[in-house]
């Protein structure tokens, strides 16, 4: 028998940098060619602003960080990851992405990748605004800002897993109206509506292995401990365990985006 | 796809000796299920590099199927189809040995044609001046920085040929590349297909219509409810007869003398002209020479292509054909 042939053409697909390199470019030039990036980063940033000048007057002003990242800046981020994966599907551009990726998880993952630096930039993006909303809501901003500056750092890894973890749901579901409203109506009322349930069954920490949960309480866990949003009590784990266990949310969404896209027919 | 099935097959199975030739695509057995519509059918064919072959069949009768398959978009229920003895999905960078055109719609609408090129330059790893050469190519050079959004029909198949030229493909696959362009694009395209394949270079090309493509293509290959019906030249497209018209100084002693020669399908039809059917032009030459008859005017006629092309094909537009409506598969 003949060694296999050793034509460049022929060699096996493999994961090379220089191939992944240039498919995260491509997802880089796909995402500043449309607005969705910029369309969705402002309504996060200025509610952020909004949130932060609000409930600073508090003086409670890493609560206040926690609580405009923790919200809006999380939808929105969540909704960038959806829009931009389910947008190939909408625009059938889908079809040429996968003739120049054919071995499709190379996609995806110049996908997460791509949606992992939108989302660390939406996270600083937002922190600035909501450090500038402080300004405007408390007369001695300076008092806690190590523990704001805490936040924020911590907001950059979260933010990314959520742009991610879009990516996967808007890989799964293709149409883009559905992955919105899926994200939409789990973060509004879905997971809040479970949380309340299960403290009124009297399960105070079960929200925090939520996804939204989880990654709220990541976040929390940096601002020193202090309860917000859905009032989680004392934090049961450190920042990073619950940092962890969200990520694992971002895992399963990715690989059930990537083996529903593997066997998908485009036609 | 094992590593294994990858490395050894080629070379393992001496039928498949010659089908990593450069270019040459191979369909093998074909099956697609879409549920319980099956849209390709054990289908099998040979696309060779050269010469442009066409890919015909009614509505329906599994060619985009079959192209998509070819391209790693849609997964066989059975069957394979090989380009340079390869799946498409096992070629390393796919896009640089075929190029597809397929959907005149693939465009973010607000995004400008150069943006798009950019995008997938970069995904395939060619550099970025490439862009403007096949923007040159297909003529859209002054429409680069315009959104797609506002490009006719036509221009955005000049678009999709530019995206799948980008690679500089050796294989050109084309879905049915004619619709919405005006007869100048037409017959721009049909000579470029031309072109592209003298070169050494593989083209196929489908079409619902033998009469957009019987001038262009070297070979079809036809389908019909998924399932091949006819594969070679398009002049021997089987319950076809040789037919010629011809004008003469007198029809009636030609009528003769073809009789004579075995010739006897003559009808007279006004102005001097005869049709004549079971000859080429070049025995009614020699007949009429013969005979002593001078030929004013004489033409081949294909006029009966189509009629032999849809004798071949069934349409699914029949009243009770439950399984074949799915729009092209």
């Amino acid at each position: 028998m003949s060694a296999p042939t050793l034509d460049p053409v022929v060699q096996r697909s493999t994961w090379s940098g220089r191939e992944l390199r240039g498919l995260v470019a491509a997802e880089v030039r796909k995402t500043w060619s449309t607005s969705a990036w910029w369309a969705l980063l402002v309504p996060a940033a200025l509610l952020s602003l909004a949130v932060t000048w609000i409930v600073a007057r508090d003086g409670q002003l890493a609560h206040a960080q926690a609580m405009a990242l923790a919200s809006f800046a999380v939808t929105f981020t969540a909704l960038f990851g959806a829009v931009s994966a389910s947008a190939e599907y909408r625009h059938h551009t889908i079809t040429t992405s996968y003739l120049g990726a054919a071995d499709r998880p190379k996609l995806l993952v110049a996908k997460l990748i791509l949606a992992g630096m939108v989302g660390a930039g939406y996270a600083v993006v937002c922190a600035g605004f909501g450090i500038v909303g402080m300004l405007f809501g408390d007369t001695n901003p300076g008092r806690e800002l190590s523990v704001v500056l805490q936040v924020s750092a911590g907001a950059v890894p979260v933010l990314a897993l959520w742009a991610m973890l879009g990516v996967g749901l808007g890989t799964l579901l293709r149409n883009q109206v559905l992955a919105v409203l899926a994200v939409v109506f789990y973060l509004t009322f879905v997971e809040p509506i479970i949380t309340v349930l299960a403290q009124l069954a009297g399960l105070q920490r079960f929200a925090i292995y939520l996804p939204a949960g989880s990654a709220v309480a990541a976040i929390e866990g940096l601002s020193g401990g202090q309860q917000f949003g859905g009032g989680f009590g004392v934090a049961a784990h450190p920042w990073w365990v619950m940092l962890l266990f969200f990520l694992g949310y971002t895992a399963l969404a990715s690989v059930a985006g990537m083996a529903a896209a593997q066997r998908r027919d485009i036609t | 796809m094992s590593i294994m099935e990858r490395s050894i097959v080629p070379p393992a199975r001496s039928t498949r000796s010659d089908s990593d030739r450069a270019g040459r695509l191979v369909v093998r057995n074909l099956t697609k299920r879409f549920g319980k519509v099956e849209a390709v059918r054990d289908l099998s064919f040979t696309v060779e590099p050269g010469q442009v072959t066409g890919f015909l069949g009614p509505n329906g009768a599994g060619k985009t199927t079959t192209l998509r398959a070819a391209l790693g978009l849609v997964t066989p229920s059975g069957g394979e189809v090989t380009i340079d003895g390869l799946r498409y999905r096992q070629l390393a960078n796919p896009a640089r040995v075929v190029g597809a055109v397929l959907d005149s719609n693939g465009f973010h609408r607000s995004r400008k044609a150069r943006s798009h090129l950019r995008i997938y330059s970069a995904a395939i790893g060619v550099p970025d001046r490439r862009v403007d050469e096949v923007l040159a190519l297909v003529g859209l050079t002054g429409a680069a920085n315009r959104k797609i959004g506002g490009f006719s029909l036509g221009m955005r198949q000049r678009l999709a040929l530019a995206t799948a030229l980008l690679g500089d493909p050796r294989v050109l696959i084309l879905d049915e590349p004619g619709s919405g362009l005006d007869p100048e694009g037409l017959a721009w395209l049909r000579g470029f297909l031309r072109s592209f394949a003298a070169t050494g270079r593989t083209v196929l090309v489908s079409s619902h219509q033998l009469a957009e493509i019987a001038q262009t293509v070297d070979q079809v290959v036809i389908v019909s409810q998924g399932s091949r019906v006819f594969e070679g030249p398009v002049n021997q497209l089987p319950g076809g007869q040789d037919r010629v018209r011809a004008r003469c100084s007198d029809p009636a002693r030609l009528t003769e003398a073809l009789a004579a020669h075995g010739v006897t399908d003559v009808q007279a039809q006004p102005e001097g002209w005869l049709s004549i059917t079971g000859a080429t032009t070049t025995t009614v030459g020699d007949v009429a020479l013969a005979a002593g008859v001078a030929i004013y005017h004489m033409v081949p006629d294909d006029h009966d292509l189509e009629q032999r092309f849809l004798a071949l094909t069934v349409s699914q537009f029949r009243p009770d054909s439950a399984g074949a409506q799915e729009e092209d598969r």
